[in-house]
């Protein structure tokens, strides 16, 4: 069906209107409501971390590049490559990683990705209420790296905060002023299933870990 | 729709194993719902939701064509399918134009709807489900039997089963060992497909954003791996703004399961633009009708409000019962009652009307404050349409004169003393035993009395 017709056949359904239900009437309501929280929230990083931590992820905060070194060793952990999006967070530690002598890929697509242990990205920001990490394929240029390796570690800076979804969702144009990356994803802890007989597992198809470095340097 | 709702839900009735995995996953799903009441207001939110749905409703045609101009704009190419088959042609021509072989499939129930799978299949495209209980049910070669959980019907030495078959080893059944086999074993179809299909939670309209939720992730690799990504979109399934989403999200993560967020909210814009190392050349939006727009003008018209959390499932006292199966069709519980018969009126599916209690705990859960028992009943005043039986008619007579509604009363006081449980062979009457008064007289005569 062409687009035309496919309209003009919903459009002549409209217009008959919409039959009042007499048991339970529709109430109008004239703005759209954002969530009122029960808990206050007052401290953006420690409620991020956190939420971070109720989620599964594993939240570290970071004010020196000592700190942030410790940070990187643990979750390396002997491994011989990582693989790292293009997200500017992810300078930090690129000369951390050329004194590992460990291989940096930087992958032209998921297929090379396939035998990675470790993805390194940035962010494009975070979400306190919820522990959540936003990455945008706009400034990381992958939608793989955060995704195929088992072990995703997320640089965010601690600026770039924000307290709810809500936030984030209602300043659409604020964020993304060129308008929605061709990719955005809200990142909240790591891959989780419950479809065997409703036991939690972890690492279905994303990562089994979500380490969060939250840079306050 | 095989057989009648009658025997399929006296199958599902006689299913010790099926009984005790839904009373578990029902009473779960409820439980982790309540772990997640941490909002204030959302009685408000549920109230507003109501009423956007239906903002969007009353401007829908509209809302579509801006949708589908700013998919356009990024990049997307938007097909229009009036129905099941007009879907199915349009993802199979694109299928045949790409030369796929593997499909890769995150969780739909549209595609259930218009049997997309089949379709694929006819024309020897391999087609793979890769949530994890989607892919249970595959490899079972059975069907889905919760929105949010497809085989909560499966113990996991069944599934060790299934999977050892594939595997050609034997697996313990561990979920843990399972669903390391499935993420390896999946994880190479990702790799191979030619082509991802999702289904869509929302559209955003002012953007032409596709929003998706999964917790496993395998909504990201179906948008990020395969060359082609195809949505096929419900065409009610869409908000106008930014606004209506971020309080749709409020609602639907922690009506389905509890969650603030699920683990992962993926919103696509177009396909991989220029200087993105991955992620698809080409994104197709396939916005479906099949009897959406004849709900449209109905007193059912709210039942397009739904989005699929599937809360009154798990409440329902009916389908904790017989569970998703009997319904005989992709949809279960209240929900699936209710649509069913709005998509495909047929005998079959017009009987679901019956499968529900009227007790109302679907609206009371419902985020978007569907008034499900009153569309039930709606369906059930249409079966009716044909005129009662005598016997109603008949009952209808005498209870609107006051002198023969004291009589009859009368009579059923002595008469519900003397009749046998078994006195009309039926199948109503198989399940039921005749109420016994207590005291006597009338409830009006003992008020009278003052023995009450």
């Amino acid at each position: 069906m062409d687009r035309d017709a496919f309209l003009a056949r919903v459009r002549r359904r409209v217009d008959l209107g919409f039959p009042p239900n007499a048991a339970h009437p529709l109430a109008r309501v004239d703005d759209v409501p954002e969530a009122v929280y029960t808990e206050p929230l007052d401290d953006l990083v420690g409620a991020f971390v956190a939420a971070v931590r109720r989620q599964g992820g594993e939240p570290h905060r970071a004010t020196t590049m000592e700190a942030l070194e410790t940070v990187l060793d643990d979750v390396l952990a002997g491994a011989g490559t990582v693989a790292v999006s293009a997200d500017p967070e992810v300078a930090l530690v690129t000369d951390l990683l050329d004194d590992r002598s460990i291989d940096i890929v930087h992958p032209r697509g998921a297929n090379e990705l396939a035998d990675v242990p470790i993805g390194v990205t940035g962010a494009a920001g975070a979400i306190a209420r919820t522990g959540t990490v936003v990455v945008a394929s706009s400034r990381a240029a992958s939608r793989s790296v955060s995704l195929i390796p088992p072990v995703h570690l997320a640089l965010v800076p601690a600026g770039s905060i924000v307290a709810t979804p809500s936030d984030w969702w209602r300043n659409m144009d604020d964020r993304h002023p060129d308008g929605p990356p061709s990719q955005l994803v809200f990142i909240t802890g790591p891959s989780k299933s419950a479809d065997i007989e409703l036991t939690l597992t972890v690492g279905v198809h994303g990562p089994k870990r979500l380490v969060v470095v939250v840079w306050e340097g | 729709m095989s057989d009648d709702l009658r025997t399929r839900a006296t199958e599902a009735l006689a299913d010790r194993g099926l009984h005790e995995a839904l009373a578990r996953a029902t009473d779960r799903f409820v439980e982790i719902r309540r772990a997640g009441d941490d909002v204030a207001n959302l009685d408000a939110l549920k109230r507003a939701a109501r009423w956007q749905r239906h903002r969007v409703m009353e401007r829908l045609p509209e809302i579509l064509e801006r949708f589908a101009d700013a998919v356009g704009r990024a990049g997307g190419v938007v097909h229009w399918a009036a129905d099941a088959a007009e879907a199915n042609d349009i993802v199979g021509d694109l299928a045949a134009r790409h030369a796929v072989r593997t499909v890769v499939k995150s969780k739909s129930m549209l595609t259930e709807e218009i049997g997309l799978n089949e379709a694929l299949e006819a024309v020897g495209i391999d087609v793979v489900e890769t949530d994890l209980g989607e892919w249970i049910v595959q490899l079972a070669g059975d069907r889905p039997s919760h929105i949010l959980g497809p085989a909560i019907h499966y113990t996991r030495e069944r599934v060790a089963e299934l999977f050892s078959a594939r595997a050609g080893e034997e697996l313990p059944p561990d979920p843990e060992v399972l669903c390391a086999y499935a993420r390896a074993s999946l994880r190479e179809r990702f790799l191979e497909a030619d082509m991802g299909i999702s289904g869509c939670n929302f559209g955003v309209a002012e953007t032409g954003t596709v929003v998706l939720v999964t917790n496993e992730g395998n909504g990201r690799m179906v948008t990020s791996v395969p060359p082609i990504h195809v949505v096929v979109m419900g065409m009610e399934r869409i908000v106008e703004t930014w606004d209506q989403l971020d309080l749709m999200m409020t609602l639907l993560p922690r009506s389905a399961t509890g969650q603030q967020l699920s683990v992962y909210t993926t919103q696509v814009t177009g396909p991989r633009r220029d200087g993105e190392i991955d992620g698809p050349d080409e994104l197709h939006v396939v916005i479906v009708d099949n009897g959406r727009s004849h709900v449209l003008g109905t007193g059912a018209h709210e039942m397009l409000h739904c989005i699929r959390c599937s809360a009154c499932l798990n409440v329902c006292p009916v389908y904790r019962q017989i569970g998703g199966h009997a319904y005989g069709s992709v949809y279960s519980g209240p929900m699936g009652a209710v649509l069913t018969p709005l998509l495909d009126p047929s005998p079959a599916a017009t009987e679901l009307a019956n499968a529900s209690s009227l007790c109302s705990a679907c609206h009371e859960v419902c985020p978007v404050g569907i008034p499900l028992q009153d569309l039930l009943l709606l369906r059930r005043a249409d079966n009716a349409a044909g005129g009662a039986p005598a016997a109603f008619r008949a009952w209808a007579k005498v209870w609107s004169r006051p002198a023969a509604y004291r009589a009859s009363i009368a009579a059923v006081q002595t008469g519900a003393r003397m009749v046998p449980d078994t006195f009309v062979p039926s199948a109503w009457t198989d399940g039921r035993t005749v109420p016994r008064p207590r005291g006597r007289g009338s409830l009006r005569e003992r008020l009278a009395r003052g023995e009450i």
